[in-house]
């Protein structure tokens, strides 16, 4: 497929998709939004890409294998859970440090999520598209 | 298994680490030997303190300790086991020389020590089920350790099997028996003794032990998996087979005997199966031709006399059961390691090729002659004692018992008779097997010489000794609160020693003409089943159905799953919302304004679009729209934290079909389903769709308990920072089904990414 206007309009679109993504990750704990959703966002940007360029685009800008992505998501959740167990309480346990900015384990736990769905549905639709080839 | 050889001295090694190897070699094999004879010595330091425990951990809400007991049972079987343990690797140093894999043999040797070691000094009943299950692994690696062959990967398994499935019963008696007494603690357990048969669970409870028992102990009718179990190397035979293994069972059916002995049941089924299991055994023995297999059945008879013992609770069988225990260990461990010593010589075992070897193998031929001795009961030998004792009981008990023991006796005379003589003192000819000498390697005679003369001077000349400290004990550990029996060698003439030289005559006379009481056996037995057979037909029953299972489930049809998976899900609603008894309330559905009527008219024209349409971009479309219409639906009743997945979902799905669209074939063009299996399923389809609905109203007219999104709504912001509940609820409230929720795509993602590359790489080859 060789189509320039789609090609063209889905960097631009795809580049806004992601950032809206990580906006929608970031405001998820007071509005609408969070890992989950930010992160099918980000997959269906890079979706778009894929069709428009190709797989091997894709993994070329994506810079980290997808499986790799996803695990490294699922140790986050772990470790932000695991800071709880350090203060002393149960395991998942939120931990906040509010002194400047409103940072808490919840939010790196939210990041793993993203990082974990992004990678594992990549992973699929990667490996699908370049089997199909 | 991983059996494989371990090439400590492996080509390409210099010599300076050959030599450091086998250095390093010598040393395991001096740890692996010695430590069974450390263990004995700290044993033997040991007084038997019933009722004394040493915990090494508790824990106290599962009412699970690592505790160990010390009693005179848990002592007589702890010193047997080191001490014929000792002598087995002793043994298998020069049994095993230059063989593959001997390391590993010594260390499945140890394992199994420990493992049995365990097993009767557990104190704690979930304690005493590990340490079971734990030998018949240990067991399973040594019976298939030559697991080249066939025959002993076969046999391992199914010893595995038959003793595996008895640990299973042993657990679950061990769950009655702890619900039963209140405590998992033997002691505990004992302490109440008969009191516990009031239970109504004392019944199965028993029915559960009895099965670990007889399973483990070889007891007809799972006698079978013990002469398989001779495939293993000789000193696993020895050990497995004369002090260890197959005393477990005996051993739990004595431990029990204080809470059990009183029932019925007890003595009935003890009785019938020890008596069947000593006499069929017995015949089975006078048909083998292979001496190993021979003395495999021997053994299954004495535990079928044990367990008869065992039944009767009487003081006499009690101490006659201790003392065969001991003396069956002595003569059967040495009788065994002789065979080994013919093999190793003639590289044969069977009957029929063996003559004559008196004169290369004296020493070994010393060691067949006393243990044979003891074990046919010639005074003074250990064997003698235990059969006056079997004898006494048997006089108090009554002439049927009598009259299984003193047949069973017999063979057993016969049987030694036989192996002593035929393959050693008989005139050979050139059809005969050549020996090769082997009593240069001293390892090989000592161990069952040690044995064989310890059968005779023990009891000759230790006799308090083993009263006082084995016997006694254990019989009190057995039969708490009974009269005490003295031991004596001699009692003069009493019917019991008459008794016993009839037996011996019958024996001899058996022996004597052995050739015609071996053929007649054989001819009169060879047309009944042979439990091995049984055994065999019903695991080619379980694989046949494991496979019309899986032919019928996992066929690759992706249109059958998912026929069989909605149909189970519409069953499963169906029965849910029938069995919660409440109707359904229709009356909600009077309220819905046109707007949702008009919305679900839509889903329903989608749906009919997707079934009906030749296109698939069509499908896809009208799929589209149902998933589009479906996320007004969320908006409309005010989600919109789902309404934005159910949407971003819906749009990725369109990513992968147009990924996926490319290459598939047109739509329709495959066979379709006849009109019998399109009904089915619309009939799933409607039932699926139905029984959700009516649920629906079900759970939606049922009062509403709001005090769980109440506290999430009143806590979100104070205690979690955040405003939005649905995120706060998925990042800290239920966190953890979060963790698990993101582990299930990852491992999905995984999967589908290995299934994919398999496919491409094996595409490319």
């Amino acid at each position: 497929m060789n189509l320039l206007i789609l090609k063209t309009a889905s960097h631009m679109v795809s580049g806004l998709m992601l950032v809206f993504s990580v906006f929608l990750l970031l405001r998820g704990h007071h509005e609408a939004g969070g890992g989950f959703i930010g992160a099918l966002i980000a997959v269906i940007g890079f979706g778009l890409l894929m069709i428009a360029e190709s797989p091997a685009y894709v993994r070329r800008r994506l810079r980290f294998p997808p499986e790799a992505i996803a695990l490294f998501g699922l140790a986050l959740c772990l470790l932000s859970g695991l800071v709880g167990p350090l203060f002393g309480y149960p395991f998942l346990t939120g931990v906040w440090w509010k002194d400047i900015l409103p940072l808490g384990t919840p939010l790196f736990f939210d990041i793993g999520v993203y990082l974990a769905v992004i990678g594992a549905v990549l992973t699929i639709l990667l490996a699908l598209d370049e089997e199909l080839d | 298994m991983e059996g494989g050889p371990v090439h400590f001295c492996g080509p390409g090694h210099s010599q300076m680490t050959q030599s450091a190897n086998r250095s390093l070699e010598l040393v395991l094999l001096g740890i692996f030997t010695l430590l069974p004879l450390f263990l004995l010595a700290l044993v033997l330091r040991l007084d038997a303190m019933p009722g004394q425990v040493l915990a090494l951990a508790h824990i106290a809400d599962l009412d699970f300790a690592l505790a160990f007991r010390f009693d005179g049972l848990s002592l007589l079987f702890a010193g047997l086991i080191t001490f014929i343990g000792f002598l087995i690797q002793l043994y298998s140093l020069g049994y095993m020389a230059g063989k593959p894999g001997r390391l590993l043999f010594h260390l499945y040797l140890t394992l199994f020590m420990l493992s049995m070691l365990g097993l009767v000094m557990a104190e704690n009943l979930v304690l005493l089920f590990i340490f079971w299950e734990l030998t018949t692994l240990t067991s399973f690696l040594l019976i298939g350790f030559t697991h080249e062959q066939f025959v002993a990967r076969r046999n391992a398994v199914q010893a595995a099997v038959v003793t595996g499935a008895g640990g299973l019963c042993l657990l679950a008696a061990a769950v009655l028996l702890g619900q039963m007494a209140g405590t998992y603690q033997l002691s505990g357990i004992l302490v109440q003794g008969s009191a516990l048969l009031d239970d109504p669970l004392a019944v199965p409870c028993l029915l559960l032990i009895l099965l670990a028992a007889f399973t483990k102990s070889a007891q007809f009718p799972f006698h079978f998996w013990l002469p398989g179990a001779m495939a293993a190397p000789t000193p696993v035979s020895a050990y497995l087979h004369s002090a260890t293994m197959v005393k477990a069972g005996i051993y739990l059916l004595a431990r029990m005997s204080p809470v059990f002995s009183e029932m019925d049941l007890w003595f009935w089924s003890l009785a019938i199966a020890g008596g069947v299991t000593a006499l069929w055994t017995a015949l089975m023995a006078l048909r083998q031709t292979d001496l190993k297999l021979m003395l495999a059945y021997s053994t299954n008879t004495i535990l079928g006399a044990l367990t008869l013992l065992l039944a009767t609770g009487h003081k006499y069988a009690m101490v006659a059961a201790m003392l065969l225990i001991v003396a069956h260990a002595f003569y059967k461990a040495s009788l065994f390691m002789v065979i080994g010593n013919i093999d190793k010589a003639t590289g044969t075992r069977e009957y029929g090729k063996l003559a004559g070897l008196g004169t290369g193998m004296v020493i070994t031929l010393g060691c067949a002659v006393i243990a044979g001795l003891s074990k046919a009961g010639f005074p003074p030998t250990f064997g003698f004692l235990s059969k006056e004792y079997i004898y006494k009981a048997g006089f108090e008990l009554g002439w049927l018992f009598l009259l299984v023991l003193f047949l069973a006796n017999a063979i057993m005379v016969c049987l030694a008779a036989v192996i002593v003589h035929r393959p050693f003192l008989s005139r050979a000819n050139e059809t005969h097997a050549k020996a090769k000498p082997i009593e240069h390697i001293w390892v090989l005679w000592m161990a069952p010489l040690i044995l064989a003369i310890g059968g005779i001077l023990v009891p000759f000349l230790l006799l308090g000794w083993v009263e006082e400290r084995l016997v006694t004990p254990a019989f009190f550990a057995a039969a708490p609160g009974m009269e005490e029996v003295h031991l004596h060698l001699w009692e003069g003439f009493s019917p019991a020693l008459l008794l016993s030289l009839a037996t011996l005559a019958t024996g001899l006379l058996m022996a004597w003409v052995y050739e015609h009481v071996s053929r007649g056996v054989h001819s009169s037995t060879h047309r009944l089943p042979v439990a091995s057979e049984v055994y065999f037909s019903l695991m080619t029953g379980i694989r046949k159905l494991s496979s019309l299972i899986t032919d019928n489930l996992q066929h690759g049809r992706l249109t059958g799953y998912l026929l069989t998976f909605l149909g189970a899900l519409s069953l499963m609603v169906s029965y849910a919302v029938w069995s919660s008894g409440h109707l359904p309330d229709f009356s909600p559905l009077a309220n819905i304004s046109y707007v949702y009527w008009s919305l679900a008219a839509l889903l329903v024209m989608s749906v009919v679009v997707v079934i009906r349409s030749n296109s698939r971009l069509l499908c896809v479309c009208a799929l589209g729209i149902f998933g589009f219409i479906t996320t007004l639906m969320y908006m409309l009743y005010s989600a919109p934290d789902v309404a934005k997945t159910q949407l971003l979902v819906e749009t990725l799905l369109i990513v992968f079909l147009a990924i996926i669209m490319r290459r598939m074939p047109p739509l329709r063009s495959g066979p379709r389903h006849g009109p019998g299996r399109r009904a089915v399923n619309l009939a799933v389809a409607c039932l699926l769709g139905g029984s959700v609905t009516v649920a629906l109203l079900v759970v939606t007219s049922l009062p509403f308990n709001s005090q769980v999104p109440d506290f999430y709504a009143a806590q979100s912001y104070v205690s979690a920072h955040g405003r939005n509940v649905v995120n706060v609820i998925l990042v800290d409230f239920r966190a953890f089904d979060t963790l698990g929720e993101a582990l299930v795509v990852v491992v999905a993602g995984l999967a589908a990414w290995a299934l994919l590359r398999t496919g491409t790489s094996g595409a490319k080859k």
